[in-house]
Order: structure tokens, then sequence, then C-alpha cells
């Protein structure tokens, strides 16, 4: 056999086939042939064993690694010294036992680990059996089970995507609807619209309508399956899997359509990009067909799972926008913090949402579960949230009256003594809608405990815009400058009104009668505070207020802490916070906002 | 220990300076290893045995330059070869096989780029921080739990080629930002 040519590009897929497990006897054979004749050859080679080993060493350093047992936790130097003996041994262990040497050792053991572990990537390993696709017995199509996916104990835990709004005569079936308060939902959770529309955006990226009736279930990161019904998707970053009873539907960064009639026969319209579409079949006798469509192609897989031609749908039967729904009341002057920090511009209707203090992003976490149990301790690091529109960032405030940063510019504030540097929960925003009332009674819903969540549900039922959640201690800055851009107007107030709904009367009335209970609230505006309310104690009503906003005021940070008496009760919610803008005269305007 | 000076004097090193540069240098060697062995199930084996001769041997370790690391590696690095012929002897037949003359040719050609893989290690670290989050979140299951492509995809719920395609794209995506990193560096 003579000697194969180094070609630079296909020497690359060999090296990347080779990370993936998946080099063929003879792939291997011109592998190792290269590696013998050709220098560049041996160094590419090098170059992505470098690779895979870096993004170990990158992945243990920058996530905690699993849980392991107790034994798998010793570090590994100490393994070397406890089989050598003697004098060298207590030097070694005295020089392990400063504090540097062995944090560093406990983590390049797990560098160690991770670096074994993905080194195993580049050499051909025994590949794990897929469990749990689909394995119907032939001619079984309608029903089908979802198959039940292998995930991570955390995995389950995690929302993977979120209910953003509703058009207003959306009904839900009620023992297949978003159960939690925030309207997110985890894999497995089937969404049975029965009629309306519903938009959902996963933390992927990926954004789906759901037309009814349609009943839709998440599966993973960036993974669903279509039950039956109608839905529409947008993918700009990713890939996204859509699998139906009898399709498999791949969607490579585009826009497109896709229906479960009756008979479990699946239609697929590309409005934009590019899908694969492969059918499902379990009858060996039925030759799975995979096909690429593009812009403007359509296809239709039958009931028994074979390519029936182009869809008998058009494009006229799917809603690929979701306008956002104006605000119910007022006069366009008012933009709703609620819908900002959920996503919207201010104007619209945006159902729910939630913020991690401790990471600035989504909140994916359930709130009370092995990883969060309910108290997020913080380490007083602000973090910035460039992703999203108007948000600036997200803290947890210093409860030592040291310098606390409030937005990405770096500014600061003192703020009195606290009990403690934490919160409970994320920060979230939730408007009242009408199937609030009907999860209201359902024990996973106390989700903020301490029996709060009626006295919650009751006040955001009187409330035109909703609230937003900031249980002490903690913080979130508004980029008001973003707000200005985006709305080319000027801002001549913050208003809200102020409650604290704690319930601790019902909850534990003791503890209520020795009134002890209180937190403190701020509104920061460039690290000046500007309004505050001490000693806050429980006020279902709330407190109206109003701050003025300055047109060079660029951030603005609602912050709640304990008042230094734990954080026991401290459920402060902003009631209809609102950011008042000016009407101007085009002129005026167009000076106001002239650099 | 300490140093007399001139250019052929021999440094030794002290446990605490062993440990030290262990920590340091061990993803190297590891490097090293994954680079000549075909199944790095054992690779882990081979690592922890190479530490454990180095620690009996330390005191035989001397170094001629200013700092013991570059000697270090290269010192560990020869009896992981030793170590991984050791293995290699035992196990017999292995699927991917390297013989002892592509051995050779590899371990040669590691330590003449051994400073240019470190400074594309320290691009790379610029690299993955500027991938988008998911993609950084599908980096960190892949090479930090170390599941394989088909557990991804069934974790995801994607189909395999899905995970396939992506991990190329990543990949794909963080060399030629290293290449990138590394031009602009020459140019400054």
């Amino acid at each position: 056999m003579s000697s194969p040519e180094f070609q630079p590009d296909s020497f690359d897929a060999l090296l990347q086939r080779l990370c993936d497990e998946r080099l063929t006897p003879d792939e291997k054979e011109e592998l190792v042939a290269l590696l013998h004749t050709s220098e560049a050859a041996r160094r590419r080679y090098l170059e992505f064993v470098q690779l895979s080993i870096s993004l170990a060493d990158w992945s243990l350093s920058i996530f905690p690694p699993p849980q392991r047992e107790a034994a798998d936790e010793e570090p590994l130097l100490n393994r070397y010294v406890h089989i050598s003996a003697g004098a060298a041994e207590a030097e070694t262990s005295s020089a392990l036992s400063g504090g540097t040497v062995a944090v560093t050792s406990r983590r390049k053991y797990g560098v160690a680990v991770g670096m074994v572990l993905a080194a195993t990537l580049l050499i051909g390993l025994t590949v794990a059996v897929l469990q749990g696709r689909f394995d119907r017995q032939p001619g079984q199509v309608a029903d089908r089970e979802v198959p039940a996916q292998p995930v991570t104990a955390i995995d389950q835990q995690m929302f993977l995507a979120r209910v953003v709004e509703v058009t207003p005569d959306a009904e839900w079936n009620r023992a297949e609807m978003p159960r939690e308060f925030l309207m997110r939902v985890r894999a497995g959770d089937v969404l049975h619209l029965e009629r309306g529309l519903a938009k959902l955006e996963f933390y992927s990226g990926a954004r789906v309508i759901l037309h009814g009736p349609t009943r839709f279930e998440p599966t993973g990161y960036s993974a669903a399956f279509l039950h039956s019904g109608r839905v529409s998707g947008r993918v700009d970053d990713s890939d996204f899997l859509l699998v139906t009873p009898t399709a498999e539907v791949v969607d490579l960064g585009t826009e497109f359509g896709v229906s479960v009639g009756d008979s479990a026969d699946t239609d697929v319209l590309v409005f934009d990009g590019e899908v694969n579409v492969r059918s499902e079949n379990a009858d060996p006798r039925v030759v799975a067909e995979s096909v690429n469509l593009t812009e403007g192609m359509t296809i239709r897989i039958g009931e028994d799972g074979r390519v029936a031609g182009a869809s008998l749908l058009g494009i006229d039967a799917f809603s690929r926008r979701f306008a956002e729904l104006a605000m119910p009341s007022g006069d366009g002057s008012e933009l709703s913090l609620v819908d900002i920090l959920c996503g919207g511009s201010g104007r619209g209707q945006r159902s729910a949402a939630a913020i991690d203090p401790l990471t600035g992003d989504w909140d994916r976490l359930g709130w009370q579960n092995s990883s969060s149990p309910g108290t997020r301790r913080g380490e007083v690091v602000y973090h910035p949230a460039p992703w999203h529109p108007m948000i600036d960032g997200a803290f947890i405030p210093s409860s030592t009256g040291q310098p606390t940063q409030v937005d990405s510019l770096g500014r600061t504030v003192r703020l009195p003594l606290g009990h403690g540097a934490y919160t409970w929960g994320p920060v979230w925003a939730r408007r009242f809608t009408k199937d609030l009332e009907v999860v209201a009674d359902r024990d996973e819903n106390d989700f903020w405990g301490a029996d709060t969540f009626p006295v919650i549900t009751g006040r955001l039922a009187d409330s035109r815009y909703g609230g937003i959640g900031i249980h002490a201690s903690v913080g979130i800055t508004f980029n008001l400058q973003d707000v200005r851009n985006l709305h080319a107007a000027e801002i001549d107030s913050f208003s809200a009104v102020l409650t604290n709904l704690d319930n601790a009367e019902a909850h534990n009335p003791e503890y209520a009668e020795a009134n002890v209970r209180s937190a403190h609230f701020f509104v920061v505006i460039d690290g000046e505070i500007r309004y505050e309310q001490l000693d806050f104690r429980r006020n279902v009503e709330g407190i109206e207020f109003e701050v003025p906003i300055e047109s060079g005021d660029q951030m603005m940070t609602l912050i709640s802490t304990d008042a230094n008496n734990t954080n026991k009760y401290d459920h402060i919610v902003l009631i209809d916070p609102v950011l008042n803008l000016q009407s101007a005269d085009t002129e005026s305007l167009i000076s106001r906002l002239s650099p | 220990m300490d140093s007399t000076g001139g250019d052929c004097a021999a440094k030794s090193i002290t446990p605490d300076e062993f440990v030290k540069l262990l920590v340091r240098c061990e993803r190297r060697v590891r490097a090293f290893v994954s680079t000549l062995h075909p199944h790095s199930h054992d690779i882990d084996e081979v690592v922890q045995d190479t530490c454990l001769v180095a620690w009996k041997k330390y005191q035989a370790f001397a170094y001629h330059g200013e700092q013991p690391d570059e000697e270090f590696v290269r010192w560990l690095c020869s009896i992981a070869r030793f170590e991984l012929n050791n293995l290699r002897r035992k196990r017999g037949h292995e699927e991917l096989v390297f013989d002892e003359s592509l051995l050779d040719k590899l371990a040669t050609q590691y330590f003449q780029d051994a400073t240019h893989l470190e400074e594309r290690h320290q691009a790379l670290m610029d690299c993955v921080e500027r991938l988008r989050p998911r993609d950084q979140e599908i980096v960190k299951r892949r090479y930090q739990v170390g599941i394989s492509a088909r557990e991804l995809a069934a974790c995801a719920g994607r189909t395999v080629d899905a995970i396939y395609k992506t991990l190329t794209r990543i990949r794909g995506t963080l060399l030629l930002c290293i290449e990138q990193s590394l031009k602009e560096e020459r140019v400054r």
C-alpha cells in the first residue's frame, strides 16, 4: 500500500473523527501511516491532543466536578506520601498541610482525572449503548411513549425552557399545563395547549410557538417531543431536535413549522435555513429515510413512517411571529419593569422570569433541590448580564458595611450592616394570569417558603402589571440608558408599590408576635441612594413611592437587605414597578438624546 | 542545594519543590502519555506509576537551568516512556497500535514542539472563554464529565449526528481562534 499523502483539511477531518471515537479500521491505518511519514501530521496530531487535554483542564478549573465518593477525593499527592515512609513523608505531609498546596493538589487531582477522561476521547473506546430510544413494536404508531432520556440528578432539577407569553384566548389543559410559579418547564413536563398561542423559549435560545390544540414536551436542553398539534420554531445559533411519532427533525439554525396530525403523520415546512428530517419506524422492513430541506421545501412523513411527498399544509397554517401584546392599561407612558425583566420592551405582557443573582443569568434551578435549597449565599460579586436587553446585572450585597459594587461601571454603595450575604431564591418577576389561580393550591408552589404563595398570588391579582420579588438580601440593576435608546424617550421617574408579603402570622405565629422581622429597601441611582425604607415590616397593601430620574442617570439598582435580623420573612415584592416616560415633542427629544 | 553559579552547576530539589513541580507539570506529562498511548483508560495508571517512580527517585533529579520545569518534564516523560513500555509488554495487542519507531517519532516531536504547544494551551484558555455559553456547556459535559457523544446526545435529547456536528464546529472554532491569537502575538 502506498503511503497516503498529508492533506491538512482531510487530516483534520480524520482527527475530528478520532476525537469522536469514529475511526474506521481503514482510517486508523491511514492515521498511523501519516503519523509515521509526515512531520506535519505528527505536529497536528499533538495539537489535537493538546486541545483535548486543555479543554479538560479548563472544564475542571471553571466548573466544580460532580460529587465523588469520599475515597476518590483523596489528593493524588497524598497517596504518594502514604506509600512512602520515613522523614521524607513527614516533610511532604507538612508541605501538603499548607493550604495552598493542598488546594492546588486537589484541583490538579480533579484535572488529572478529567484529563484521563478527556484523553479517552482521542482513542477508540467502547461506545456506550444508547438507552431508551424508540423501541416501538411494528404497527404501533400513535400514542408513542417518549423514551426516557438518561439525565443526571442535577439535570432533572434544572428547567429547560419557560413560557414567555400567551395570547388572551389561550387555554391550557388543567392536567398538563405549566405548573411552576414562573412558568418554567423541565424535561418530561407535557404542555397541552387547548387553544390560542403560547410562546416558549428554551434556555438554549430556541423559540417555539405552540398552536393550540397541541401537546408538546421539552426533552432536553435543545430538544422536544411533539405529541400532537402544530408548532413553529426559530433557532438562530445552534441545533434543535424535534421528535414526533414518525419523524425526527433536526433544525440546523433556521425557522420551521411542524405538524402532527390525528393519525400521527408529520408535516415539516422550512421557512428559512436548513432542516434535516429523518423518518422513524420500528418496523425493520421500513428503511429510515433522511432528507435535508431548505427554504420553501416541505415534506410529509406518513403514519407508517414512510415519506409521503410534500406537505399539504401551507405556510399560512403557522404563526411565525408572536407580536408583543400591548399592556392592558396606561397610555404608553409607562414601561413595566416586570415585562422588562422578562425580556420584553416594557410595553408588553410577558408573564414570568427569574434572574439568578449568583450568575446574572436566567435562573434555571429549582426552588428547592439538592443544589439550591432556597438559600443562595453570595460572595459580594457583581454579576453583569450583557445578554439581557435592559438589565445590567445582579448581586448579593455585602452585610459588613463594605462597599458593594452595584453596576457594571464599577460604582459602589455602602449599605447598613446586615446579618448575612445571602438571599432566598432568585430575583423573579410575575404578572398575574388566570392560570395562577389554578396552581394556587399546589404545595410545590410554596417556592418562597413560609406559606407566602397565597399572599403573593392574592396581591398580584390586585395589580396592573405584576410584581418583582427581591427577597433580602439581593440587588438587581437596570440600565436606564438602554431603556432610553430602545424607546427614544427620556425617563421621568421610577414608581412602584413597596410591599412585604411575609406570612409569618400563619406560618410561625410566635415569631410573628415577637415582631423582629423586617427588611431594608433601597433605590440606588448611579451609586447614590435616592430612596430608602428602613425596617420595613409586613405590609401587603404597600407603600407607594416615586423616585425622580435625571437625564444623566445611567443605572438604577433595587436592593433589599435583611435589616440585620436574619432574612427570615423578608419577602419584599415591588408591585407595579414602572418607569414613567416623559412625553416630548420631537425637537426637544432630539436635543436631549443628542451626544 | 543552592546554586553555586556557573553553567554546569547542577541543582537538586527538595520534597516541597518536587510536589510543587509535579502539580505544575503533570498536565504536560499526561499530554505526553496521551500522545503515545492508544488506550487512555491506562493513562491514569501510567501517570500514577510515573509519579511514584519519580517520587522514589527525586533525589537523583538535577537541573541546570534557572528554573527546573522543562528539565523536570523531560525527566518525568522519560520515566513515563519506560512505564508505558512496561504496560504495553503486559497488555500485548491493542486496538490502535503505535510501534516503537512511531513512539520515538511522536516523543521527539512532542519535545520539539513543547514551547509551541504550551503557547497554544495559553491561547486556548482565552479562546474557550469566548465561546457561547451553550457551547461551553457542551465542552464541559464532554470534557469534564467525559461522557461519550452518544451519552451526550441521550442526555440532551438530540441525535448523535447533531452532537458530532456541534463538537466538530466547536473544535474548529477553537482551533481557528488559537491560530489567530498566535498570529496576533507574533505581530506584537
